[in-house]
């Protein structure tokens, strides 16, 4: 229910929100559907967002303080652009630092034994 | 890229609503989310029908409700440990009120004091913590109202079942209140805002905790409506007995002043304080040992359906009080009256007949009587004199 296919749900789930973090960070404002369909594209078609998982996050986001939301009307109905806080600005990098720290780290770990590969 | 009209914009908003969706911002999202993914999915497919259901099905297989369950659940993660302890809270609040009902209903001991701790447990516990965690839920007002109003009717429901079941005052009103608001306003209030298929998607903790009240209050009054008719209507014949009485010993102290017989008068009045006292064993009768199912004058029927053997002939020697004894009373008593006396018989078939298997409750009208019958006696003794 995560994300997919390709990868696990339990591989992704912690990096979802600093995947939605950093996309905000590069395009600015974005409203939900472009966001996965920005992460389908980048990702090859390898990471697909599940909208059970994108708007809980979405939500929690805006709940910390880390995105804000403006809305705009398309026809009769309403379009939420999300994009950062100056809060979340500082938080994405935060993230994406971690997590890059993290693919570093497991990427020694998995390279303990060369023969593996 | 086609375009969705209006019309359609709406038919897909309606039913994001009606899958229980009920956060406006949420809403929003998805409504946006549908209607750009459906209007890609238009190039290639024509019938908006058949597109729609193949796009609600890709982006929520399990439904919307599902989206803002995972939603408000991300959104209280901090409260998460407080919701399983009150989750507990409740469940064990519920089993006490259905254990003490059960006691209730089998007259053991210990069961006011579970009713009241697992009432207590609800209401000042889990029921405010559901009501301020749903209120979280939610920002649309037909759905706060709805929580208020279950909040209510579940607080005065179970506060009205212990009230009821301990004989406090007032319980019939804040039950039937609780009842009422939950009939008439939380129900239409929760279909309308909740949808139908959300309803079959209810917490499993919030519908045991549900059950269960419901199995107490059903217990509670299967045990209170049983022959409730037969005593309530022997109880309004005791009353009209009892006001003859006094209306008879009225005329008896109007002739007392006229004629005077004080021996008739002395053993008289001795007879009918003699089945006073009598009448008041009875309400003491019913578990001695437990003071809190003994009988009072005021809630006499409540407690007579439980009872219904034959306590004065059997208490023929254990008790100051006895029928045996009522019955010499009576014969002595016979000896002042020329005329008009008391039908009493001279045998122990006499008392067989007249108390031996009834219930208590019949007893008690039957020596009601009695007592009419001894100031009758009197007053046409005196009046023919």
């Amino acid at each position: 229910m995560y994300l997919k296919p390709m990868y696990s749900k339990e591989l992704l789930k912690g990096t979802l929100t600093t995947i939605i973090l950093r996309l905000l960070a590069t395009h600015g404002k974005m409203y939900g559907y472009e966001i996965t369909q920005k992460v389908k594209i980048l990702s090859g078609e390898k990471i697909l967002i599940k909208e059970g998982s994108l708007y809980p996050a979405l939500h929690k986001l805006k709940d910390e303080g880390l995105v804000k939301t403006e809305t705009e009307m398309v026809g009769n109905r309403m379009r939420k652009y999300y994009s950062l806080t100056e809060q979340g600005g500082v938080s994405t990098k935060e993230k994406v630092d971690e997590l890059f720290q993290f693919i570093d780290t497991l990427k020694v770990i998995l390279n303990v034994n060369p023969k593996l590969t | 890229m086609s375009s969705l009209t209006d019309l359609q914009v709406e038919l897909i908003r309606g039913d994001i609503r009606q899958n229980g969706i009920e956060m406006t911002d949420l809403e929003d999202d998805l409504l946006d989310h549908i209607c750009c993914a459906l209007e890609e999915e238009l190039d290639v497919n024509s019938s908006f029908e058949s597109a729609y259901s193949k796009i609600k099905s890709l982006v929520c297989p399990n439904g919307y409700r599902e989206i803002q369950e995972e939603t408000t659940q991300l959104l209280t993660l901090k409260f998460n440990k407080m919701r399983k302890t009150m989750n507990i809270l409740g469940i064990i609040g519920s089993a006490l009120l259905l254990v003490g009902s059960i006691f209730k209903l089998q007259h053991w001991p210990g069961a006011g004091v579970s009713l009241v701790l697992g009432g207590a447990i609800l209401v000042l516990g889990y029921l405010p913590f559901m009501l301020s965690m749903s209120l979280k839920q939610t920002d649309k007002t037909i759905s706060k109202i709805r929580n208020v109003v279950g909040y209510l009717s579940s607080t005065a429901i179970v506060v009205g079942v212990i009230f009821k079941l301990q004989h406090w005052p007032e319980a019939r009103l804040i039950l039937l209140g609780g009842i009422g608001i939950f009939l008439v306003f939380f129900i239409p209030l929760f279909i309308k805002s909740v949808g139908k298929e959300a309803i079959m998607k209810i917490q499993p903790v919030t519908s045991a905790v549900l059950l269960m009240a419901i199995v107490s209050i059903l217990f509670a009054f299967s045990n209170q409506s049983h022959s409730y008719n037969y005593v309530s209507s022997l109880a309004d014949i005791n009353d009209d007995l009892e006001q003859n009485l006094e209306f008879q010993n009225r005329s008896a102290e109007k002739l007392r002043a006229q004629h005077t017989n004080e021996a008739l008068s002395k053993s008289s009045e001795d007879v009918v304080s003699y089945v006073d006292g009598l009448k008041q064993y009875i309400l003491t009768q019913v578990n001695p040992e437990e003071k809190s199912t003994q009988l009072h004058p005021e809630d006499g029927p409540r407690y007579i359906e439980a009872i219904n053997n034959d306590v004065l002939v059997e208490n023929f020697n254990a008790h100051e009080f006895s029928g045996e004894e009522l019955q010499k009373m009576l014969l002595a008593h016979n000896e002042f009256l020329s005329d008009n006396k008391i039908n009493v018989g001279k045998t122990k078939a006499w008392l067989a007949t007249k108390f031996s298997h009834q219930p208590l409750f019949v007893i008690f009208n039957k020596l009601t009587q009695i007592q009419i019958e001894i100031v009758n006696a009197e007053i046409n003794e005196l009046g023919s004199n």
